[in-house]
């Protein structure tokens, strides 16, 4: 989608600094462990050691960050943002990350019959019985194709 | 050409496995394409684990059909429904559904499938005639061409991925910070791992590949629900008048421009379909002697946009095997997927394996009969595939996500990965961060690496090295003139703004 298009999120400029903050802030994580005492992969400057690189490529972001930074606050800033569904997205991703950090405690069953179904639920599915065969029909297809055919086992959890 | 490389790659293309995984990744294509909101990325990076437990000859070959499938299928919703199965198709909508409205559907479908067959026919003899001879070229550099050629490839996706090139640039700097995890290429010191073990190999590169491309695609998909079709779909009937010859040859100009220009921007890292079928849209409508007839059911555009589109992908396969880099993200993917089969992409591919590349070749070659057999057999069956509602596609999206992943390593490590990668991509989306640049950063971030450090001590780290050899000094002029063109298109971008603004001075410092 265009910038141009859809509707525009206040605080463009405030989403922008903080992005440029967090390209800021990785940048120095990285500078801060090759530069550590003692450097953990040689010393920086040597072009022949492990960290000449990355202290490099770190040293190139932080700057690239800083200038995203000021460019951010010009008077001719034209970045716009569009505004969306955000809160559902977001409830989406902790069922994601719910998802798999669960996984190995509650198996590939138990997780995927409850997964499918509540993300259909939040692209707005409210049918019943649309549900109960998102929960069984593709759980069942897929994890069949993945151990039977391809002969991946996935974790079956301790709680069953 | 050796007797045995020909067998090998003649053997290649006669195995039945082959031809069926061929065959099942271009149906699998085109209907992946079909569906709106699936795209061809998408398609390729959720369906790659599979190809882990086939050999490479099975494999790969899947994968290219489901490519290429994609980006055709992404035409039918297209033309139907004016609802582009995927970004490359965007063109097409334009005089594909206004000539499904004057009751031509089965013209414009037809149209749309001789077209990209022709453009995918043409940009694959280009494909063959250039790939060898120019990594016969390649072979002969050392690590300063390579680290420059490297520096061209991420500074051309940075700049032409997305809308700021300076994100482009920070995109590209992450990609490569985020290579850097792991062992050293060189020196094998254990860097960023933080005592894990599950990162001594980097990051995996398949389960973040799925995580930016389909996860984030799904959580897009919540964000900005897709529009319903403009289209009434009870009222548009699917038929009408057939293609005649003599429409499809008046349209041979329009469709050798559109194929030529697609190759050409095809084979430079970094523009993919997407962009080629607006270009090549653009250059059809400009030459035209009915440019009014543009948006209102053309056929020279319908042409223009899908020979576009379809040209660039055998030439995307140009850069990948010549030098290593991939010429968009759905290649970045192949390369991930070459690469889990133990081959390695660029001229050593060529060298160790060319029986595989011949047979390769020869397997594009004859997917375009195929996409002809199944194109047809799609424009009669495919429209109610457009009616399957995201309801029930993303969640099963998701659950291939999750599977596809964790069968790479059989790890729940690549799980988090996954996730990880899924909200990156969605912020970076959200935030117009290209995804691209990342991407191809951490693919080539370790060869970039270890050709600018094989370089600078060789050199005893005088710099010399880049402009004292012949082909380095060339491809250094190369880089200088990239960046000279990025500069003078932002100086005119900024220029443009600052008109805008002037004109309609903001009323709010914070929109």
């Amino acid at each position: 989608m265009s910038i141009c298009t859809g509707l525009r999120l206040p605080g463009s400029r405030l989403i922008e600094t903080i992005l440029a903050f967090a390209v800021i802030a990785v940048g120095v994580v990285f500078l801060r462990i090759v530069h550590g005492t003692p450097p953990p992969f040689g010393d920086p400057r040597d072009i022949g050691s492990a960290a000449f690189f990355p202290g490099l490529i770190a040293l190139l972001v932080t700057g690239l960050g800083v200038v995203l930074l000021l460019s951010a606050w010009r008077p001719a800033f034209s970045v716009a943002f569009e505004s969306g569904h955000t809160a559902r997205a977001l409830v989406a991703y902790v069922l994601m990350v719910a998802m798999v950090v669960s996984l190995r405690f509650l198996g590939i069953w138990l997780v995927t019959m409850m997964a499918v179904p509540l993300l259909a639920l939040c692209f707005g599915e409210r049918r019943w019985y649309v549900l109960l065969a998102l929960a069984v029909v593709p759980p069942a297809l897929v994890i069949h194709l993945f151990e039977g055919v391809m002969g991946v086992y996935f974790p079956r959890g301790v709680v069953l | 050409m050796d007797i045995a490389v020909l067998q090998q790659g003649l053997a290649m293309l006669a195995s039945p496995w082959t031809f069926l995984a061929l065959s099942a990744g271009l149906a699998g294509g085109i209907l992946i394409g079909a569906l709106p909101g699936l795209t061809a990325t998408m398609a390729v990076a959720v369906l790659a684990p599979f190809t882990f437990f086939m050999e490479a000859t099975i494999g790969i070959p899947f994968l290219l059909g489901i490519y290429k499938g994609a980006i055709y299928g992404g035409s039918i919703p297209a033309i139907l429904v004016n609802t582009p199965g995927t970004a490359a198709a965007a063109a097409t909508a334009r005089d594909g559904y206004a000539l499904t409205q004057q009751g031509k559907s089965r013209k414009a479908l037809e149209l749309s499938l001789y077209s990209s067959v022709v453009a995918d026919f043409m940009a694959t003899l280009v494909l063959i005639m250039v790939a060898i001879p120019l990594a016969s070229i390649a072979i002969r550099f050392g690590s300063p061409e390579f680290a420059l050629l490297y520096l061209i490839a991420l500074t051309m996706i940075a700049t032409v991925s997305g809308e700021s090139f300076l994100k482009g640039l920070i995109a590209a700097g992450l990609g490569l910070l985020v290579a850097s995890i792991g062992l050293d290429p060189m020196s094998g010191y254990q860097r960023f791992t933080f005592g894990n073990t599950d990162l001594l190999g980097g990051v995996s590169l398949i389960p973040l590949l799925i995580g930016m491309f389909a996860l984030s695609e799904i959580l897009m998909q919540l964000t900005h629900p897709p529009e319903r079709p403009s289209g009434n779909r009870k009222v548009v009937e699917h038929g009408g008048e057939r293609l005649k010859w003599a429409e499809f040859w008046a349209l041979r100009p329009t469709i050798l421009r559109s194929t030529s220009l697609g190759t050409f921007l095809g084979s430079l890292p970094g523009l993919g379909a997407e962009i080629a079928c607006w270009i090549a849209y653009g250059l059809a409508r400009g030459r035209s002697r009915e440019p009014d007839k543009f948006g209102k059911g053309s056929l020279e555009g319908l042409a223009a946009a899908e020979s576009g589109n379809n040209a660039v992908v055998p030439a995307a396969l140009i850069p990948m095997t010549v030098f290593g880099i991939p010429g968009d993200t759905i290649t970045a993917v192949l390369i991930g997927a070459l690469m889990a089969q133990g081959m390695m992409p660029g001229p050593l591919l060529i060298q160790q394996n060319p029986g595989f590349l011949f047979g390769l070749f020869l397997v594009l070659l004859v997917t375009n009969v195929l996409l002809l057999i199944f194109g047809l057999a799609a424009i009669r069956w495919l429209k109610q595939v457009t009616r399957i509602p995201s309801t029930v596609l993303y969640p099963c999206v998701l659950l291939l996500c999750v599977c596809g992943a964790y069968a790479v390593n059989s790890s729940t490590f690549d799980l988090l990965i996954l996730v990880v990668g899924g909200g990156l991509g969605y912020v970076m989306r959200r935030t117009h961060f290209p995804i691209a640049p990342l991407i191809i950063g951490l693919l080539l971030g370790p060869g970039f690496e270890s050709a600018v450090r094989q370089s600078l001590v060789f050199s005893n780290g005088s710099l010399a090295i880049f402009w004292s050899r012949p082909g380095s000094l060339i491809l250094l002029i190369l880089l200088a003139l990239v960046i000279l063109t990025m500069a003078w298109r932002g100086l005119v971008k900024a220029g443009v703004i600052r008109k805008r603004s002037n004109a309609h001075p903001p009323k709010s410092n914070n929109t």
